[in-house]
């Protein structure tokens, strides 16, 4: 393969990737501050993609003021799951909630396709077309924005949670519960927030990848499927793994693709299937 | 006594419940660390057949990681745990348990949502040997086994005065009478040596009476009994002999009495300043 | 206070003979009753009885995972296409006999789960969920792409119906009773089972795995088997299909499948085998209404899901049994 093709299959990897990236922080968040798995994170995702577009197409509103909007909206999307469905059924044993995870992605992935149809909708880049040449391979703009917003993300959450009275209440929420409600932090809340967090950024994720893939019902299965084996793979709970194993997960995946393109979602699960069982002994140490 | 002829994994060993030389449960060298914690550091110490030794010790000395080692939870980082002079190492703790070694917990681990019989009927897992086809074709010999199992049950039940709690909720219970099923539990498992992990904790005084009555009589049975206990009385009146943990490791051993007045145990509990 | 003790164990023991519901002798005997006469109302409640009979079997192998071992598996769907595809293939591509073809595909199945079963059930919680959905959805895109055995999207017509000494059950009438035995052999064989020693060392590695391995029970090596066993089921329900409807194509075996398994399962009531049946029936008729308005199905699922998950997670038989438990106690209580 010429250096310019792997390259480029590299930059569309870590594109792809930044995106697992944002995913799997998503599920961590979530997975620090209330010890749940959303199997609904990818459906954030989808929303912030779908919304955009059904903001922009029907309401012709202006690119940056529909995406604000929509992930504005797809937080209170993720709040509203939290508060109706989660919630009530925080004591149920960690089966039934993931059982009510996968349930609201199927709810929400349902009222998609039964809103806006079936079909992928475009959106458009957000500064033009029109490929950059780079270490010989065409990169388009949107890959930089994809990465650019990526990196801006994270930095943005470090410091929300290092530096801000919010961040270190969701940390604190997060290493115990219980003395966090002692200390005056409502764990209630801090979960709600958790949530709308986590929604918020799949939206955001789901917005700068839309240009490049589309977006449709269903983007959300597979991105849900590929976050979470980012953040497995990174070590669940821990968000510098999250960021890595998404990129790894997204490069991984390009490569693979180069060699069978339609088997790219099952090479990815299996790589995942691969990950999991070379870290059974961790995973097995984490959960006691 | 009978002698049983057990296999593991294949391999023939016997366990003779019979007075021998060989000591029921020895620990040979036992140390356990835990990334840079040591729990265990090197203690030895056998247990014999009918007899029933405790293993005291202040918190965090080591007790209960004691027993994990010898259940087989983990293995151990050095040292070993033998049954009969037969070293367990590598065996895991379903198969110990078909060796012999039977244990109940700190905290109950009773299967809440099954009967006090079913959970007895559990314990006699490993005495009974009907698989899925046998059971799910009702095969005569499974019938007949299901028969033996309840039976047996039934009479261990009695053995710790729970007969008549037989179709409770094990999850309903008061909880002296948890700790009790726990042990007929494991007495299900016609062990050769039984591990009773703080089996007092939380029973007022006349639950505990009855407990070292049960664990006198448990003895008496010829089964190795260890005990993890804090209550100096209890142990006092069942235990003839006393094992001192501190820190993981082992400070003293000997009658109960005797090890009562070691400076080294009471400086253990007491801290170092002279009790005057 | 003796009355009093002879009261708390009397109720206790009526409770717990009620864990078991509805299997006295004449709700059985009604229900079979009904069975027998079901197609005199019709081949559209025929073909439709035919499919809950088959859904239930795989409902019930995978009630046995999840409620009794406690096991989570998101992926059954697989091995329900397995069985059906392994059928189809066997018997249009190589001209096997259909009942060698459905005995392969049982055995093909049990070896797949025996094989992936160790590796999976080391992980716990979410990673175990992860793993059998990636599982379901690894195995669907096989069948997508593997076109020349498969057929890929456009299916594999042709599959002929199973057949004894000449006799052919090619009608809806003779699949009928031909699935419905079939049925009540697996429910008759997983009720034995549950109520025996397997059955109890099952729900003592759900309720409690440490405990369970103190008691000699080899906890990885039962849910191998249950797993094994479910996958069984689902195999031979999936041949059982392929011969009915004579043509299989991927579609139905997808992540929605697992779905619908287990709104099946909760339904039911995760810990019971009869449950399984009711299961079935509901979710299956629920589809059949809801066919017509293709997407809010899909969003009537997830809501009954959750609405289960929520406030129900023993299921919906084990709820309205409570119920009646609940104000039972209260009148004898006074």
């Amino acid at each position: 393969m010429a250096i310019g093709q792997l390259v480029q299959y590299v930059v569309s990897g870590v594109t792809i990737g930044s995106v697992y990236a944002i995913v799997a922080l998503g599920f961590t968040i979530i997975f620090n501050v209330t010890g749940i798995i959303n199997f609904a994170q990818g459906e954030f995702v989808m929303l912030g993609g779908m919304l955009s577009w059904w903001l922009i197409a029907c309401f012709r509103l202006p690119a940056p003021l529909a995406f604000v909007l929509a992930i504005l909206l797809t937080a209170a999307v993720g709040a509203l799951l939290e508060r109706v469905a989660i919630r009530p059924a925080r004591s149920a044993p960690a089966l039934s909630l993931i059982i009510l995870t996968v349930g609201a992605s199927i709810v929400l992935r349902g009222l998609a396709s039964w809103a806006w149809g079936k079909d992928a909708v475009p959106l458009p880049p957000f500064s033009g077309e029109k490929p950059v040449a780079f270490l010989g391979a065409a990169v388009t703009p949107q890959s930089f924005w994809v990465l650019g917003i990526t990196l801006g993300l994270m930095l943005a959450l470090h410091l929300l949670l290092s530096s801000t009275m919010l961040g270190k209440a969701l940390k604190a929420c997060s290493i115990n519960r219980r003395a966090a409600g002692l200390v005056g932090v409502d764990p209630q809340r801090m979960s709600t927030l958790s949530f709308a967090l986590s929604a918020a950024l799949g939206a955001v994720g789901g917005i700068i990848i839309a240009p490049v893939t589309m977006a449709s019902y269903d983007a959300g299965v597979m991105l849900g499927l590929k976050g979470f084996t980012a953040a497995a793979v990174g070590g669940l709970g821990s968000q510098p793994g999250a960021v890595v194993g998404g990129l790894a997960l997204g490069v991984l995946e390009s490569l693979g693709a180069a060699v069978r393109s339609e088997y790219k979602d099952a090479i990815a699960l299996a790589l995942l299937f691969v990950v999991l069982f070379l870290r059974r002994g961790r995973i097995a140490a984490e959960g006691r | 006594m009978n002698t049983d002829t057990h296999r593991c994994h294949g391999e023939p060993i016997s366990v003779h419940l019979c007075p021998s030389v060989v000591p029921c449960l020895e620990v040979v060298g036992l140390s356990k660390q835990f990334g840079g914690i040591t729990a265990l550091k090197d203690v030895s110490f056998a247990a014999e057949d009918g007899r029933v030794t405790a293993i005291i010790g202040p918190n965090g000395a080591g007790k209960t990681t004691l027993f994990n080692l010898a259940a087989g939870v983990y293995p151990p980082s050095s040292g070993e745990v033998r049954l009969r002079g037969h070293s367990l190492a590598g065996l895991p703790a379903h198969a110990r348990a078909r060796l012999g070694i039977a244990r109940t917990f700190q905290n109950v681990l009773l299967f809440g949502q099954m009967t006090a019989l079913e959970n007895v009927m559990v314990g006699r897992h490993g005495r009974s040997r009907a698989g899925f086809i046998a059971s799910a074709l009702r095969l005569p010999s499974a019938r007949r086994e299901e028969e033996e199992i309840h039976l047996q049950a039934v009479r261990y039940l009695n053995l710790v005065g729970l007969g008549s709690r037989a179709d409770a909720l094990a999850a309903a219970l008061p909880f002296g009478q948890q700790r009790l099923l726990a042990i007929a539990r494991a007495l299900a498992t016609e062990p050769t040596v039984l591990l009773l992990d703080e089996p007092g904790a939380g029973l007022n005084a006349f639950e505990t009476a009855a407990l070292g009555e049960l664990i006198v009589r448990v003895a008496g049975m010829g089964i190795a009994v260890l005990l993890v206990e804090h209550d100096m009385n209890l142990v006092m009146r069942v235990a003839e002999k006393v094992i001192v943990l501190d820190y993981g490791e082992k400070i003293a051993e000997g009658p109960a009495a005797e090890v009562q007045k070691d400076p080294r145990v009471i400086a253990a509990y007491l801290g170092e300043e002279e009790v005057p | 206070m003796l009355g009093v003790v002879r009261r708390n164990g009397l109720r206790a023991y009526n409770r717990s003979r009620r864990r078991f519901p509805a299997t006295g002798r004449w709700p059985l005997a009604l229900g079979i009753a009904l069975l027998l006469a079901l197609p005199l109302a019709g081949t559209y409640y025929t073909s439709l009885a035919i499919v809950i009979g088959i859904h239930t079997m795989v409902a019930v192998g995978l009630c046995l995972l999840m409620g009794y071992a406690g096991q989570v598996s998101l992926g059954h769907a697989a091995f329900y296409g397995l069985g059906a595809f392994t059928s189809g293939i066997l018997t249009v591509r190589f001209g096997v006999s259909p009942w060698l073809a459905l005995l392969a595909g049982a055995v093909g199945c049990a070896a797949i789960a025996y094989a992936t079963g160790y590796p999976i059930f080391s992980l716990r919680g979410p990673y175990l969920a992860l793993a059998t959905l990636a599982f379901g959805i690894i195995v669907y895109v096989l069948f997508v792409e593997v076109k020349e055995l498969t057929g890929g999207p456009q299916g594999l017509p042709g599959i002929p119906p199973l057949a004894v000494a000449g006799f052919a059950f090619d009608s809806d009438l003779k699949v009928y009773y031909l699935v419905w035995a079939a049925c009540l052999a697996v429910l008759g064989f997983s009720h034995n089972l549950v109520r025996s020693r397997p059955g109890r060392a099952l729900r003592a590695v759900h309720g409690n795995e440490e405990a369970a391995r103190s008691l000699g029970i080899d906890v990885d090596a039962y849910k191998v088997k249950v797993f094994v066993l479910s996958a069984v089921y689902a195999s031979l329900a999936g041949s059982l299909y392929a011969h009915y409807v004579t043509f299989v194509s991927p579609q139905p075996f997808g992540f929605m499948f697992s779905v619908k398994l287990l709104t099946m399962v909760a339904v039911g009531g995760l810990a019971s085998v009869w449950g399984g049946i009711f299961g079935a029936t509901t979710v299956t008729l629920l589809s059949a209404f809801l066919g017509s308005f293709s997407d809010l199905d899909v969003v009537v699922f997830g809501l009954i899901l959750i609405a289960i998950m929520v406030y129900m997670p023993q299921g919906v038989t084990r709820w309205l049994l409570d119920v009646r438990d609940r104000r039972g106690w209260t009148r004898n209580h006074r």
